[in-house]
């Protein structure tokens, strides 16, 4: 990777571009990017030990590691994939538009092949 | 010439051209289709997860010490495209490049834990895609999910090599930002497929 770096062509003159605004808008971000993978891999870890350890009744931890996996997605979709940020709106009815079919669906399979 | 646009570049050059916009609108589109591909393949799986034939079942098969390995890859996998993505958005091409670099050897690291496990799943237990109902459904929903990681390896494979040498521009920033889409979506796919396949199928 570094030796990529050395090599990059653009220079500090070809970023004047950014105002500074710009800049620590994007370093915000950068640090909120580093919190929500920690938060993932910690809610990953989570449902993992959750699964693992005995304490837990088995009805408990389905419905646990299930609430723990949708906190997951959440943070993918608007962390992540910037689902949050402005000119979203139609992207964010075909994602969900999808999602609520993906409900039904999951749901009329499960009681169909029951 | 192009040194020139490179420094003009806009705030998000993934959507600064009618192409890029309809690229970025389609493809959210696309994924919420993808979305519902999956559920058809979670709903089945969910009604025959305990159609094991007599045969193995899933607490016996899994093991959760590989799933979480293939899970923090993929996870970290989804983490260095994001890297990708800022690098795209301030203008630095060669750091975008190697991010992506990273997002593909990661996910070829899942995808070669993924070959194994499968392999181990037929010779040590005789789990296939016949033995039961159960085995089916497992293979066809993680074999699919397997297969669009494989297809966006191949993807970020061919931008890479095809616009190595063209760098960044308001033509190549909306292709290399839909990749990172797509991989975002795999990861979230995986999310479900750790949690609903492997961890609930060792609950039982």
């Amino acid at each position: 990777m570094s030796t990529h770096e050395s090599t990059e062509h653009v220079s500090e003159h070809d970023q004047s571009h950014l105002d500074i605004h710009h800049k620590i808008a994007h370093e915000k971000e950068f640090k909120q990017q580093i919190v929500s993978f920690i938060m993932m891999i910690f809610i990953t870890m989570l449902a993992f030990v959750a699964v693992a350890s005995d304490a837990i009744s088995d009805s408990f931890t389905v419905i646990f590691i299930m609430i723990l996996a949708g906190i997951q997605l959440v943070f993918q979709l608007y962390m992540f994939m910037h689902l949050s940020h402005k000119g979203h709106q139609y992207p964010a009815w075909g994602i969900f538009f999808g999602v609520f079919v993906a409900g039904t669906c999951v749901v009329a399979l499960m009681g169909m092949i029951w | 010439m192009r040194a020139e646009e490179m420094s003009k570049l806009p705030a998000n050059p993934e959507r600064a051209t009618l192409d890029g916009k309809n690229k970025f609108l389609g493809f959210w589109f696309f994924l919420g289709g993808e979305t519902v591909l999956f559920a058809s393949l979670f709903g089945v799986y969910l009604g025959l997860r305990n159609a094991t034939n007599g045969g193995v079942t899933s607490n016996e098969l899994f093991e959760l010490p590989l799933v979480f390995i293939a899970t923090m890859l993929l996870l970290t996998s989804s983490l260095t495209s994001v890297f990708a993505t800022m690098a795209l958005k301030t203008n630095h091409f060669k750091r975008m490049i190697g991010w992506f670099v990273v997002t593909a050897l990661l996910g070829l690291a899942f995808l070669g834990l993924e070959i194994y496990e499968f392999n181990h799943y037929v010779h040590e237990y005789g789990h296939t895609m016949q033995s039961s109902a159960w085995g089916s459904a497992f293979y066809t929903l993680v074999g699919t999910h397997g297969a669009h990681v494989t297809a966006g390896i191949i993807w970020i494979a061919l931008l890479i090599f095809r616009n190595m040498r063209r760098g960044m521009d308001l033509y190549t920033a909306p292709k290399f930002y839909l990749f990172a889409l797509y991989w975002h979506f795999i990861d979230v796919v995986w999310i479900f497929i750790f949690t609903v396949v492997y961890l609930m199928g060792k609950v039982g």
